[in-house]
């Protein structure tokens, strides 16, 4: 007898829905798996008919043939597992076919018949819902993540004993509600808790001094500009960096599902629990590889820029990372995502983060102290020569961390808080939404040179100012627009219409770096 | 005589080119042979007693057998010597001898003279003031400050600038001098042709028309750590009085400011604070007894060299117009990098606390007008207006 039952995989983050065929025929015992399948789905085999077993079914001998539709889609993960089992009960008659319709079924199976989470449960139950599905039923420790699409019913459970008598007594709808909760084991809600208070206790408060650089940090999330601090060691780069999702405003519900879906892909959604509502901050350390970063490998996942997206990606001593590594970021910071190829095919995720680089500005960390630092000019332009230019071209903002004393550090002193950072922000990012309504820019640091042109009009004493500033500086016109860009956020900070001189000196002040450091000295 | 000279000179290059021979070694017997003829047929007693050491001696024997060998007669080795010169002279070095009659007396004067010079452009003129610049390659922003200073006002006033081409102090003052129009020269610790360090490739290159790149080292000699000291002696013999900008205790500096001392020359070096380590040895230096070098002119009056009249004061750059709020920020720049940070602190504890986008927008303004200079990302100096 033949069966069908749905259910859903993943591709980059866009899910499709997978139709799971079985028929069970009289011949030589056997259970054949076909339709392009990775290595993990085709041992779903084993784990069918274990956890059938240990499950109080007998399989009777006949020829089981599963396919996987549509056949030419390469099929990863583990979530095939619960519907094969299901469709087998189908084929060899134990459950009836209409009890399946309208549900999608996605659970991996261990060998005792528990059913246990698996990756991707919010892009494909979103797939469902859109295309109309009534149910999902879904390993019960991903029932947190299922539960955040709207307009379908999702059920959680733990074992495939719990299904099949869910499946047999589905007539009632009372009965499916209670069943809904007595399935629906959420214990990670207390976690998630613990997990909002983390970022709470990281406030600007408990930073002394390095009034620049919390300056920067203000005007960098007002625009979502790049920002790179430069400063000897223990000056409070990280502390800051760690700081800055906190003065960011909060995700919209649009860009919470976006992050929430990555997550889901990734399968680190399992650790976070539930909806993804504060902006990530990743810091991965500097001996890690292009692929880690961006993505991709043997198995096709979201790498850590995809995981940054709509948050921090912080990396500390950036000239520690391989030149090559950095480089993959370039375009991810140009296009907003990455794309990954592969034999088996292109996959693309988000990856719209906000770099912030961290960076000693000489091999022992001391220039300009002359006194402490003796690493000599081309030494100095060595070490920062790893950034390669395209990188540094990017970052809008550059800040210096001067070195601290130790009164200043365990002074006990009173300083500006986040949220009283986060409010100018936020009131920053309101008018930048007013000004790009209708586009698709989000912030000042997306607009291209059309649209600097557009918003950043100076008047003629400003560019006169401006002018004569970068004569004086001896700065390239190379950072000009960024320039434009940044002085744009800072005059909405100050809820200016027009960006005035003290705009763009400030702006000019975060750009001057580029000629000291990375050119010729003389 | 044209001819006799060129041969002369031929024998002089092949004898200075030879490696492990010495400078000593090579003056003295160019003292007493001045041409391949009488070489090739001198008694190994009198070679031997030129040359003070037997290696040296054994060494030149060897030179001398390998000439013998490769050619038949001594005309053809003179032919050959010949040959190898005018192909130097045709790559734009000029060479001088010992014996040469344009070697500089400057040179002849010092205990133990190079045996040849090579040269792109000029020698100095024996006439004009000559001031050696020199100082740690690492240096501070006060020492690039005062290098430049030292270098351009020297320049403005006739006086060649000597010094070493490296980096940090050495270049600066050279490039300055050469900025203001004056004429600097090189003395290089490797082959004339090689340009080290080469990033003062711009400064070389200039220096070849604006004055010379010097060097007793044979073409094509790459710069090695021993042969940086021997050259210093040579920078010493040029300069009339030696100006030491900037040095830690142990410095390489402090070489050339012995071979001074060795010379006879006049040293003067600029003080510092005594808790920068890069001025210990200007200080210690001061302590034994050089001259105190306050002011490019205070010096020039020193070595009485004094062209160009001082204006008493130069009023467009020595009154400043800008705000009182500008002029605080002034009092409290250095030539020392302070970062803005920390200005704003000061700025606080004053009682004239501001924003920091306030503070950039009076230190950009302050930077226009050539008051102050940024430096790293954002750290600021005070630009000295005159000294005096």
């Amino acid at each position: 007898m033949y069966s069908t039952v749905y259910t859903g995989a993943v591709r980059g983050i866009e899910s499709y829905l997978v139709q799971v065929e079985v028929d069970c025929s009289q011949g030589l015992p056997c259970f054949d798996m076909v339709g392009y399948l990775g290595n993990e789905v085709r041992e779903a085999r084993e784990r069918v008919r274990v956890a059938l077993r240990n499950s109080g079914i007998r399989l009777p001998a006949s020829h089981v043939t599963v396919n996987l539709s549509p056949a030419d889609i390469r099929k990863e993960g583990t979530g095939f597992d619960l519907p094969i089992a299901i469709g087998v009960l189908i084929a060899l008659g134990q459950l009836p076919p209409e009890v399946t319709e309208g549900i999608l079924f996605l659970g991996e199976l261990g060998l005792n018949g528990e059913v246990r989470p698996v990756k991707g449960v919010l892009p494909i139950v979103r797939e469902a819902a859109r295309q109309k599905y009534k149910c999902c039923i879904v390993p019960a420790d991903n029932l947190d993540e299922a539960v955040m699409v709207p307009d379908i019913k999702v059920h959680g459970a733990t074992t495939l004993i719990d299904i099949l008598s869910f499946l047999s007594h589905k007539d009632s709808a009372e009965n499916l509600f209670s069943r809904k909760h007595s399935l629906g084991v959420s214990s990670k809600y207390n976690q998630k808790q613990g997990k909002e208070n983390k970022q709470k206790n990281m406030d600007f408060a408990d930073v002394n001094g390095q009034e620049t650089v919390k300056r920067g940090a203000e005007v960098a999330a007002a625009g979502f500009h790049h920002m790179l601090m430069i400063g000897p060691p223990g000056s409070g780069k990280t502390m800051i960096a760690a700081r800055l999702p906190g003065i960011l405003p909060e995700l919209t519900e649009q860009e919470s599902l976006e992050v929430t879906t990555i997550y889901s892909v990734a399968g680190e959604l399992q650790r976070t629990g539930g909806m993804i509502r504060e902006r990530p901050f990743l810091s991965p350390h500097h001996t890690v590889t292009a692929l880690a970063l961006t993505g991709g490998g043997n198995r096709i996942r979201p790498g850590l820029i995809s995981l940054a997206h709509r948050g921090v990606l912080f990396l500390d001593e950036m000239a520690e990372f391989k030149r090559s590594t950095l480089d993959v970021l370039r375009q991810p910071l140009e296009e907003k995502r990455v794309q990954i190829s592969r034999q088996f095919g292109t996959y693309e995720y988000p990856a719209d983060f906000m770099l912030v680089g961290a960076l000693n500005p000489c091999p022992c960390g001391y220039y300009p102290d002359r006194n402490k630092c003796r690493c000599t000019d081309t030494e100095i332009r060595r070490y920062l020569g790893r950034i390669s230019g395209p990188i540094l071209d990017r970052m809008d903002l550059m800040v210096e961390t001067p070195a601290l004393d130790f009164s200043e550090i365990l002074a006990e002193r009173k300083n500006e808080g986040s949220s009283e950072i986060r409010e100018r922000v936020l009131q920053a990012r309101k008018i930048q939404k007013k000004r790009f309504t209708g586009t698709e820019l989000q912030s000042n640091a997306d607009m291209k040179t059309v649209q600097v042109r557009k918003y950043c009009k100076l008047g003629l004493t400003e560019e006169q100012f401006l002018e004569k500033a970068f004569a004086a500086m001896h700065m390239s016109a190379r950072g000009y627009h960024r320039i434009l860009k940044v002085a744009r956020t800072i005059a909405d900070l100050d809820h200016a219409g027009d960006i005035s001189k003290k705009h763009l000196a400030e702006a000019i002040l975060y750009r001057k770096t580029d000629q000291k450091y990375w050119e010729e000295i003389r | 005589m044209r001819e006799l000279e060129q041969n002369r000179e031929a024998f002089a290059y092949w004898l200075c080119s030879r490696a492990g021979i010495g400078a000593v070694t090579q003056v003295e017997i160019l003292k007493h042979i001045q041409s391949v003829e009488e070489f090739m047929s001198c008694d190994a007693n009198l070679l031997a007693k030129w040359c003070k050491q037997k290696k040296k001696f054994e060494k030149l024997e060897q030179e001398k057998n390998n000439l013998q060998q490769n050619m038949k007669n001594t005309k053809q080795i003179k032919q050959q010597l010949l040959e190898n010169y005018k192909r130097l002279e045709k790559s734009g070095i000029r060479f001088f001898s010992y014996i040469h009659p344009d070697y500089p007396d400057k040179c002849r004067r010092i205990p133990d003279p190079p045996g040849g010079l090579y040269c792109y452009g000029t020698l100095p003129e024996p006439d004009k003031l000559s001031v050696a610049v020199i100082g740690a390659r690492v240096c501070s922003e006060y020492g690039r400050y005062l290098a430049r200073q030292f270098g351009r006002v020297l320049a403005e006033n006739g006086v060649q600038i000597i010094s070493g081409m490296a980096r940090g102090i050495d270049g600066i003052s050279q490039w300055a001098a050469l900025e203001a129009g004056g004429s600097s020269f090189g003395i290089l610790g490797c082959g004339v042709d090689i340009c080290y360090p080469k990033e003062n490739y711009l400064l070389y290159e200039k220096m070849k028309t604006r004055g010379g790149i010097l060097s007793e080292y044979v073409p094509g000699t790459q710069p090695k750590g021993n042969l940086f000291p021997p050259r210093n002696r040579i920078i010493s013999a040029f300069a009339d009085a030696i100006l030491v900008i900037e040095a830690r205790e142990k410095s390489g500096t402090l070489i050339t400011v012995d071979m001074a001392l060795e010379q006879g020359k006049e040293v003067y070096a600029v003080p510092g604070r005594i808790t920068d380590s890069l001025s210990n040895g200007c200080n210690r230096l001061i302590a034994q007894g050089a001259g105190i070098a306050v002011s490019p002119e205070s010096l020039l009056q020193e070595l009485g060299g004094m062209e160009k009249q001082q204006s008493a004061a130069d009023p467009k750059k020595d009154t400043y117009c800008g705000s009182d709020f500008q002029s605080l920020i002034l009092e409290m720049l250095e030539l020392t990098p302070i970062s803005l940070s920390e200005i704003s602190e000061r700025l606080v504890r004053i009682g004239h606390g501001i924003s920091i986008s306030e503070l950039m927008q009076e230190l950009v303004e302050l930077t226009m007008i050539g008051q102050i200079s940024a430096i790293g990302t954002n750290y600021f100096v005070k630009n000295p207006q005159k000294m005096r």
